[in-house]
């Protein structure tokens, strides 16, 4: 079983988020998006999205509802907290200082 | 964080903790609903159904590795694991319980013994003794180079000195416990007081149970007071609350109860009943008080901050000055020696109990092996179990801790019927030990004990669970499943190197064995000096309470006395008395002596011997034979030197070369005495030591209270008892008898320690020599069985029966052989420890160095040849079809 890689883990969890924040969501489905929006980039498994969905929402992050899905079949829904939202809002403002913070040192390199 | 963020969370929580059945239940929707959604999707790329339905599985990573890593981020998850993990050993305990029962013996077996010695050793050689800081006390022994006394004692002027000028002792005293005889009360009863000089309780930090113990004031002896030991109080007083006051007779002295001590408190001896000032007793009783009269053993407590090293220097400066202040009573006493009290009261056994601690250890290797061995075994016939639980997706770790978890369940049952072994055992074992350990009271089931045993088994299991758990999860699972029940090729080496571990430990506790039981019977075979057959020893403490005038004259006419009643007695065939029977102790006296000028080796430095006071019936009675000259008179001219009879070992010591018979001496009673004649040699102080020199003084010359007649009967000795008590009566209805035994059996109880640990080392020699026999019979039988294929090719291709029996014998005994070489080498370094614990035989003695290997080849080949015999009963035809 392939592990996501330790970049990935770090930022796996802000993905997730991410992708909950814009509707809630079925696991499938959140990992249908995730290959998507990642372009197939991320070596991780489709099942690696479940112990990590399953400790955001122990986190309090995220909550989840079995409702009945556009098939009519009933499925697990995530939606994301108020506080997964500032948890959101944080982590992904940390996450555009580090990575300008490493473009300019790249950049710097250039020159 | 804030409340309703950590509400949220909460439930999600709480869910997995309480709805553990729920949330499984949930995942398993969840990601069946995800495989379902994806079948779908790849069936719409255009896969086939079976094939859409593989990809999905591939592309979610495995579905019970999915599952199991989701609950490993549960909280509580390993202890969920651990539960569950121990649910399923209890499972298969159920399911094969013939192993169970096998394991949770062997473990019994080997926490028992470890657990039934630690409480031994817990008690004896760990737990505190019962004074305040028992670290800070020290005996106190002056040393006297030139004569070679390391324990010398100490005098009533002594223990003064020491006290006064001392700095490293924040107190210190002497004690000595002499034999005395209650009177009042009921019957008189002898009991051991413990008589005192200088601040004894303060110096122990020893309080009363009731009342006070006894201080300086009572000291100076003008009031006479006394206390009591809580076993007195119970068995002499009843228990009686209004105990102070009341007023208690020891032979001629009459004193008020202070106090009584709480129970356990012995000082000097565990005997002791009474403690009573030296100062009570009048002048004679211990000789005047002189500082050449040193008859205190001393104790000290070291003053705050002072280490052991500092007190034993300031002790020897002291010594040193006090031998130039008092030339006349101290010379030679120049210096003085402080040994741990812990030391002198253990320090003779806890070597031997160390060895028997260490001996059941490596017992518990011997079972760890075969515990093992067995769950290798086992490990190999689950392979396909484990093998398929690594295929459905099981991380080896997983395997690994439910394997260990089920060695634990066991290991921990075992450990409990352990402890219930170890209770059992550790009263069998003090009752086989009749007395020859000290602090036997102190030895109990306490919580220490527990924790020991419970921690040994879990460590126990841990040791024989953590190779197979390995083992058993190194494999690939596609092998194992390949191969069915198959066998695992390294799984043997494993198996041999621990059988042969385990029979070079066997051969190693067994060559142990073998030689304390040599050595034991070397100790019976020992030639005491005397003839103890039908000889009755009847031990009394003279009662003076009577006595009026002359005190010596009134002990030497009433031994005289009794004596002759006793030798009247029909089926007496002769009486004599000793102040001190041999292999109970020293002789009483000594004798210290100057030869006259001229008689060869002298240079007037007096020559010390041990001097036994004794009838002239005494020797004949005993039958220790009279080599040279006359035996002792009953009676010699006024004024004439006294006669005294030597050993043949005094003799050598003193009169190197030369006949002593006729040799006068001025002894150190200011007179002369005269060799009359040698006698054979005595193990005087036990048959484990060499004879010592000593001299023998008719009992006319130094009245002792302490005597113990010697009768040798035509017939049963016993039966003499009860007519010896009744004549003893009939003298003195106040006069109790201390013991009445016979020789043989006073000599077998001198021995008692050295049966004790023999029969320890036997009982622990055998156990290992089973063990091993079974460790080796099982990893043989494993093997045949395995093999069984491949003998019966072997036998079809015409290998007779005889070819197939040598063939395993051969696998069998070259282990054992391999195993026998270790572990008769390694004896050869270890028993060394044994040194002190042997006598009359080395520690590298052949007989028996020869004769244990022999014995556990012997057992071995029987263990190797059950399963060669089954080997050779295997048709080829069917072992062809197994499988």
């Amino acid at each position: 079983m392939s592990k996501p890689s330790d970049l990935v883990q770090g930022t796996l969890d802000l993905l997730l988020l991410k992708i909950i924040a814009l509707e809630p969501q079925h696991g499938w489905a959140i990992s249908q998006r995730l290959r998507q929006v990642s372009n197939d980039e991320l070596q991780a498994s489709d099942g690696s999205i479940y112990p990590a969905l399953q400790k955001l929402e122990l986190a309090g992050w995220i909550r989840s509802e079995w409702k009945t899905s556009e098939l009519g079949r009933r499925a697990k829904f995530y939606s994301l907290t108020p506080a997964g939202r500032r948890r959101l809002a944080h982590e992904a403002g940390e996450w555009h200082r580090l990575s300008s913070a490493i473009s300019r040192v790249l950049r710097l390199e250039e020159v | 964080m804030e409340w309703r963020h950590w509400i949220y969370g909460l439930r999600a929580r709480l869910r997995a903790i309480l709805g553990m059945k729920g949330a499984d239940a949930d995942l398993d929707d969840e990601l069946s609903f995800h495989l379902e959604m994806q079948t779908r999707e790849n069936i719409q790329r255009g896969m086939a159904p079976e094939e859409a339905a593989r990809r999905a599985r591939l592309a979610l990573g495995g579905l019970e590795q999915t599952k199991e890593r989701t609950r490993e981020g549960r909280p509580l998850h390993a202890l969920q694991t651990f539960v569950q993990d121990v649910r399923y050993a209890l499972r298969l305990i159920r399911r094969s319980p013939g192993f169970a029962l096998v394991t949770v013996l062997t473990v019994a077996l080997g926490i028992g013994a470890n657990t039934a010695i630690f409480s031994i050793v817990n008690g004896v050689l760990l737990r505190p003794l019962p004074y305040a800081d028992p670290d800070r006390l020290v005996r106190f022994h002056l040393v006297n180079p030139a004569q070679e006394i390391t324990d010398g004692r100490l005098s009533v002027p002594d223990v003064a000195d020491w006290r006064a000028r001392a700095r490293a002792f924040s107190a210190m005293a002497g004690a000595i416990e002499v034999p005395t005889i209650l009177l009042g009360q009921g019957d008189p009863v002898e009991h051991q007081a413990g008589v005192i000089v200088g601040d004894l309780f303060g110096t122990l930090g020893v309080g009363a149970r009731i009342g006070r113990p006894l201080n300086d004031d009572d000291l100076r002896g003008a009031l006479r007071h006394a206390v009591i030991s809580e076993r007195l109080w119970n068995s002499r007083f009843g228990r009686d609350p209004g105990i102070l006051g009341r007023t208690i007779v020891t032979g001629t002295i009459t004193s008020t109860i202070v106090g009584v001590m709480p129970h356990g408190f012995r000082y000097p001896t565990s005997e002791t009943d009474v403690w009573l000032p030296e100062s009570v007793f009048p002048d004679e009783s211990f000789g005047p008080r002189v500082r050449a009269q040193r008859v205190f053993e001393g104790i000290a407590r070291l003053a705050p901050g002072v280490t052991l090293d500092q007190a034993q220097q300031e002790v020897n400066a002291l010594a040193a000055q006090l031998a130039a202040e008092f030339p006349d009573t101290n010379k030679g006493w120049s210096a003085a020696r402080l040994v741990p009290l812990r030391t002198t009261i253990v320090g003779e056994v806890d070597t031997a109990l160390l060895v028997v601690l260490t001996v059941v250890g490596v017992i518990l290797l011997i079972a760890c092996a075969n515990l093992a061995n067995l769950l290798l075994a086992r490990g190999t016939a689950r392979g396909h179990e484990l093998a398929t639980r690594v295929a459905l997706g099981a991380a080896r770790v997983r395997i690994v801790r439910q394997l260990l978890t089920e060695s634990l369940v066991l290991g921990l049952l075992g450990g409990l019927a352990g402890l219930a072994l170890a209770y059992w055992g550790v009263q069998s074992l003090l009752g086989l030990s009749a007395g020859t350990l000290p602090r036997v009271d102190d030895v109990r089931m306490d919580v220490r004990v527990i924790a020991f045993g419970l921690g040994l088994a879990a460590l126990t299991a841990v040791l024989f669970g953590i190779l197979p758990a390995l083992r058993a999860a190194q494999t690939a699972p596609q092998q194992r499943m390949r191969s069915g029940r198959g066998s695992v090729g390294g799984g043997a080496r494993v198996r041999n190197a621990l059988v042969v571990a385990q029979v070079a430990l066997a051969v190693l506790l067994v060559i142990g064995a073998g030689l304390m039981a040599r050595s034991f019977l070397e100790l019976r075979t020992v030639n005491p000096g005397f003839d103890p057959d039908r000889v009755v020893a009847v031990t009394l403490q003279l009662n003076l309470a009577s006595a009026t005038g002359d005190i010596g004259a009134h002990i030497v006419q009433r031994r005289q006395q009794i004596l002759e009643r006793i030798s009247a007695l029909p089926g007496v065939v002769s009486a004599g008395s000793i102040s001190r029977l041999p292999l109970d102790s020293e002789c009483s006296d000594t004798l210290v002596f100057v030869k006259p000028e001229g008689s060869g080796s002298t240079d007037g430095a007096p020559l010390r011997t041990p001097n036994c006071i004794v009838s002239p019936g005494y020797l004949r009675t005993m039958g220790i034979p009279l080599l040279r000259g006359e035996p002792l008179p009953e009676s010699w001219p006024q004024g004439a030197p006294y006669p005294f009879l030597v050993s043949e070992a005094a003799a050598r010591r003193f009169w190197p070369g030369e006949d002593p018979v006729g040799q006068i001496v001025r002894a150190n009673y200011g007179g002369r005495a005269i060799v009359v004649g040698v006698v054979g040699d005595v193990r005087q102080n036990g048959l484990t030591e060499e004879p010592p020199p000593v001299v023998y003084f008719n009992h006319r010359t130094a009245p002792r209270t302490l005597t113990t007649v010697v009768v040798r009967t035509s017939g049963d000795p016993m039966l003499l008892a009860e007519p010896i008590r009744t004549a003893v009566r009939e003298i003195d209805p106040n006069q109790p008898i201390r013991r009445i035994a016979t020789l043989g059996s006073i000599m077998s109880e001198s021995i008692a320690r050295d049966r004790f640990f023999t029969l320890l080392f036997g009982l622990f020699g055998g156990l290992a020599l089973a063990l091993a026999a079974v460790g080796v019979y099982g990893v043989l039988a494993y093997s045949v069985g395995q093999r069984t294929q491949e003998i019966g090719v072997r036998m079809a291709l015409g290998a007779q029966a005889g070819d197939v029996l040598r063939m395993v014998l051969r696998e069998g005994m070259l282990l054992v052989g391999a195993g026998v070489v270790a572990g008769a080498s390694a004896a050869v370094l270890f028993t060394r420890v044994l040194q002190n614990q042997l006598h009359g035989i080395s520690t590298t003695d052949p007989l028996t160095f020869a004769a244990a290997p022999a014995v556990l080849l012997a057992v071995a080949l029987v263990a190797c040849y059950l399963p060669a015999r089954r080997a050779t009963r295997v048709e080829a035809v069917r072992a062809l079809r197994a499988d």
